[in-house]
């Protein structure tokens, strides 16, 4: 009972820092710059292939001729052969921890670039579109990617996907879903501090001023498209590493994991919990992805919850009624979400070195000099 | 001498802003009376607050010995009543034709829209030309022509007009009052007309109210607002 | 593979007729989408479950009934009916209210796809904990009329879709361009506030237009389902190929049945020439519609084929 407990709350933390990213990264541009970037799971599906890719790949080549195992593939990328779910299965008797978690932080950094690398193109559209046909063009442009590598083998194996890449904890004994659970956090806490920072500094105003009124950002001397770029690069980087981290944690790469649903899921957290307000934004990672991972019949199970067969059945689906339901009673009862935009803040650094030196001012026997 | 329509006691705005802070006036059967003011005095709002497009907070509005204060303004146009707001008074997307159209949904009857639409063709000649071009394409001048035909189609007994003049060049605006004066002889309506240049206003009208943060701060004929010295000083220098 | 020139010509002959039948119902469904674009400027994702919910409707009363004539109106009906009532209560309970308090155009998409999200869920749900069937056909015949070369075939549903989108196309026209209630819609889009100081009852003309939406959607829903069995989701799966269709017809009637029939006949008949001389998997075939889509928005957002100007481009 205990374990499956702490399951259902690692797996629940590694949603968090997920859907956190993914939602972080889809409040820069739409809670912060105002750009609907729809495609959200495109840039997703972006970053975990090319993760997927380059970690399978790297596999491969390091551990095949050690283990011995020839990969030969005809027509196909070589880590879709049977042979290379051999050498996938068996990676850990011949890969150390330093390599594969060498190969880990590679592929979020490829996952990153990739993310950023396509939202050039994505910024094509979102410079030149009124706000709902943006939203439209880059949810079609998702459902292209998708469709298109849900049928070609190219470049993760088109249906069946790329299964079982080795985690970074392969050696490690216990708890490894904790371990990962740890290690997302640990990406989010890294991308809630950069947003934090990005967003409260010179570059944050500029967003915001583009945000609110291009032209008289323009007059201000801003230079729009170049801002709406820059938190395209930004919001799809994190979204790429977003897509890297799902990769590793289930093993696979998936085509039809990246529906617009996800994209969804994602609007719905930072609706939720206050558009251009970081820390809404992770409450609203955080409840949304512990209604997609409660509203599970295995997580229900495992916290002693009985239904019947046909609610089972229908849960996974009700899940998304519930959300559609959330996302209308926000927009109508407080379209601000929970949390709303609050004034800029001192960028987080000047906090940190005021809070420091006050400290150090009372270590240093000289009280009250610090509270101001 | 009986009245068209009286404000008692009005309150009025917009969410939470109250603009008009207890507005009473009248306007007799065949009268034309303006409201004139500084500029923010709330003139536009009043007669929003009047026919149901701003907020009322409080107080009445009678039309026609009619207590009209909560009627939607579609209703308030069914009674008889018209009004020309000051923007986007015009249906941009419709051509001149069917802006008329419009104008005259109430009246159902097509032949008795045909009737309205040649009365309001012979006041402006011009818009029979224009006809099948959309008002968007209009000038400014011509836009106000439309907005001022299709709130004559029903023939409405009072007629509110938010400075039909602005933005028009002088000429243009000087042969446009005209113009509502002959429409005035012709339909004998009631008219509540708000002009920014007041000095013309008054003087085409029988009577004025002098508007001031949302209060009346005078009334009276037209030739006394405009001889009063202390109102001259108010807000007509400029334009006297 | 040998390709044989009589496989060819009837396989191009009957991806025609095909495209044709699939292109008239995209149009059509184009018809129910922009008429509420053009009334209320909503992008509505929630219009693909309108359909969806009809061709369940359909369903559900024709197979009460022993087929034939009676079940065909019966369901025609009934499909109608629900699209045009879920239609209506759509807005009703989301877009109304939000409109009320100034949404503007990007909140009420997100409201929609809320709506949609709601309205498809709970149909999966519903079907799963039920145990309905997942897929579902209304007990009409499908009448085949006449055969070509033994491979290509004209079916009722290819006539009844065809003459539908056309009527329905024609019909929308007039309305908005000949009709006192179809000039008061357009009205009402253009200046709503003037429209009420006008006379018009923007309500009432707000709540007809749903309902007319949802019942060209309800019709659509059905005609689909009598010639292809829906799932719950077959709206959704359609709903980008709707958009495409109402997005390159720029809005307007004509327009959308015009790029609806394109799109059908490109997918069907690319997809079977890419499919024998290409030998690339038919699996591709709706990227086409897709790619149109994006890069109509690229480069003539306000439509390919239109009749009227629309304003979609950024100001930037």
């Amino acid at each position: 009972m205990a374990t499956e407990l702490e399951g259902i709350l690692a797996q629940w933390l590694t949603y968090f820092a997920i859907y956190g990213i993914m939602a972080l990264s889809f409040n820069i541009e739409y809670g912060f710059t105002g750009i609907p970037n729809f495609g959200k799971v495109l840039f997703v599906a972006v970053g975990a292939y090319a993760a997927g890719v380059l970690a399978s790949t790297l596999v491969l080549m390091l551990a095949a001729p050690a283990l011995g195992v020839e990969v030969v593939a005809s027509g196909e990328p070589s880590y879709c052969t049977a042979a290379a779910k051999v050498v996938f299965s068996q990676a850990g008797q011949v890969l150390s921890t330093t390599t594969l978690f060498a190969i880990f932080l590679a592929a979020v950094l490829a996952a990153a670039v990739a993310g950023a690398a396509t939202s050039i193109v994505a910024s094509f559209p979102a410079l030149r579109l009124r706000e709902d046909f943006l939203a439209i063009t880059l949810l079609a442009a998702g459902e292209i990617l998708r469709l298109v590598t849900w049928t070609s083998v190219w470049p993760v194996c088109s249906f069946n996907g790329i299964s079982g890449i080795p985690s970074p904890f392969t050696h490690f004994l216990g708890r490894v879903d904790v371990l990962y659970a740890g290690l997302s956090l640990l990406f989010l806490l890294a991308a809630w501090f950069y947003t934090e920072y990005a967003t409260n500094s010179p570059w944050g105003r500029a967003l915001k001023a583009v945000r609110d009124d291009e032209v008289a950002a323009e007059v201000y001397g801003y230079n729009v498209a170049s801002i709406r770029m820059q938190s395209l690069l930004v919001g799809s980087a994190l979204a790429g590493i977003a897509g890297a981290l799902l990769v590793f944690y289930s093993g696979n790469v998936n085509a039809g994991t990246f529906r617009p649903d996800m994209t969804f899921e994602v609007i719905a957290a930072v609706i939720l919990g206050g558009a251009a307000n970081n820390l809404g934004t992770l409450l609203g990672a955080a409840v949304i992805s512990a209604l997609l991972i409660l509203m599970n019949p295995s997580s229900l199970d495992a916290l002693g919850v009985t239904l019947p067969q046909g609610l089972l059945n229908a849960l996974p689906y009700l899940k998304y009624v519930i959300l559609g339901i959330v996302i209308l009673l926000v927009l109508m009862y407080r379209p601000q979400g929970v949390i709303p935009e609050g004034p800029l803040k001192t960028p987080i650094v000047e906090k940190t070195r005021r809070k420091l030196r006050e400290y150090l001012a009372r270590v240093g026997g000289q009280p009250g000099a610090g509270r101001q | 001498m009986a009245r068209i329509l009286e404000t008692r006691d009005l309150y009025g705005g917009y969410g939470k802003m109250v603009i008009i802070n207890g507005v009473s006036i009248y306007v007799d059967r065949g009268e034309v009376v303006a409201l004139v003011g500084p500029n923010g005095s709330g003139k536009s709002t009043l007669l929003k607050t009047i026919y149901g497009v701003a907020k009322v907070f409080k107080g009445h509005v009678v039309f026609d010995n009619k207590d009209v204060t909560y009627v939607p303004p579609e209703a308030k146009t069914a009674l008889g009543m018209g009004f020309v707001p000051q923007t986007d008074n015009v249906f941009p997307d419709l051509t001149v034709e069917e802006n008329l159209e419009m104008g005259g949904y109430l009246l159902r009857d097509e032949r008795k829209l045909r009737e309205a639409m040649e009365v309001v063709y012979n006041i402006f000649p011009q818009l029979r030309d224009l006809r099948h071009v959309l008002a968007g394409a209009l000038s400014g001048g011509q836009r106000k022509m439309v907005a001022v035909g299709r709130a004559l189609m029903t023939m409405p007994k009072l007629l509110l007009m938010d400075e039909p003049t602005a933005g028009l060049a002088p000429k243009t605006a000087l042969e446009l009052l005209d113009k509502l004066m002959d429409i005035k002889r012709e339909t004998n309506a009631s008219i509540l007309i708000v002009e920014q240049h007041a000095r013309r206003a008054l003087e085409i009208s029988d009577r004025g109210y002098v508007l001031v943060s949302g209060r009346i701060a005078a009334e009276g004929s037209g030739r006394d607002i405009l001889s009063r010295p202390d109102l001259q000083e108010l807000f007509l220098g400029k334009h006297g | 593979m040998v390709v044989n020139a009589a496989v060819v010509l009837y396989g191009t002959i009957g991806s025609l007729l095909d495209g044709l039948l699939l292109g008239s119902l995209y149009g059509l469904m184009a018809l129910g989408l922009t008429l509420i674009f053009r009334v209320t400027k909503i992008a509505n994702f929630a219009y693909a479950e309108y359909i969806t919910y009809a061709g369940y409707a359909a369903f559900a009363v024709s197979s009460m009934l022993a087929g034939g004539v009676t079940a065909f109106i019966a369901g025609l009906v009934a499909a109608m009916a629900v699209g045009a009532v879920a239609s209506l209560f759509s807005d009703e309970l989301a877009f109304k209210p939000l409109w009320h308090r100034g949404a503007d155009s990007l909140t009420l998409l997100v409201a929609s796809m809320g709506v949609g999200f709601v309205m498809r869920y709970s149909l999966l749900g519903a079907a799963v904990f039920a145990n309905w069937p997942l897929q579902v056909q209304p007990n009409v015949a499908n009448p085949v009329l006449a055969t070509i070369g033994g491979l290509a075939y004209v079916s009722g549903a290819h006539v009844a879709a065809v003459v539908a989108a056309i009527v329905t196309a024609v019909g929308m026209h007039i309305l908005f361009t000949k009709t006192r209630t179809g000039k008061a819609m357009r009205a009402t889009a253009s200046n709503p506030v003037l429209a009420r100081i006008s006379g018009i009852n923007i309500y009432y003309i707000r709540r007809l237009t749903w309902l007319l939406a949802g019942a060209i959607g309800g019709l659509a829903g059905f005609l689909y389902s009598y010639y292809n069995p829906l799932n719950p989701e077959s709206g959704w799966q359609m709903l980008l190929w709707i958009f495409a269709a109402a997005i390159m017809g720029g809005f307007t009637f004509y327009g959308a049945l015009l790029s609806g029939i394109i799109l059908g006949l490109a997918e069907a008949v690319m997809g079977f020439y890419m499919s024998t001389f290409l030998h690339i998997s038919t699996a591709y075939s709706p990227v086409i519609a897709l790619i149109a889509l994006v890069l109509v928005l690229l480069f003539r957002p306000e439509g390919v084929i239109r009749l009227e100007t629309h304003m979609l481009r950024r100001r930037v």
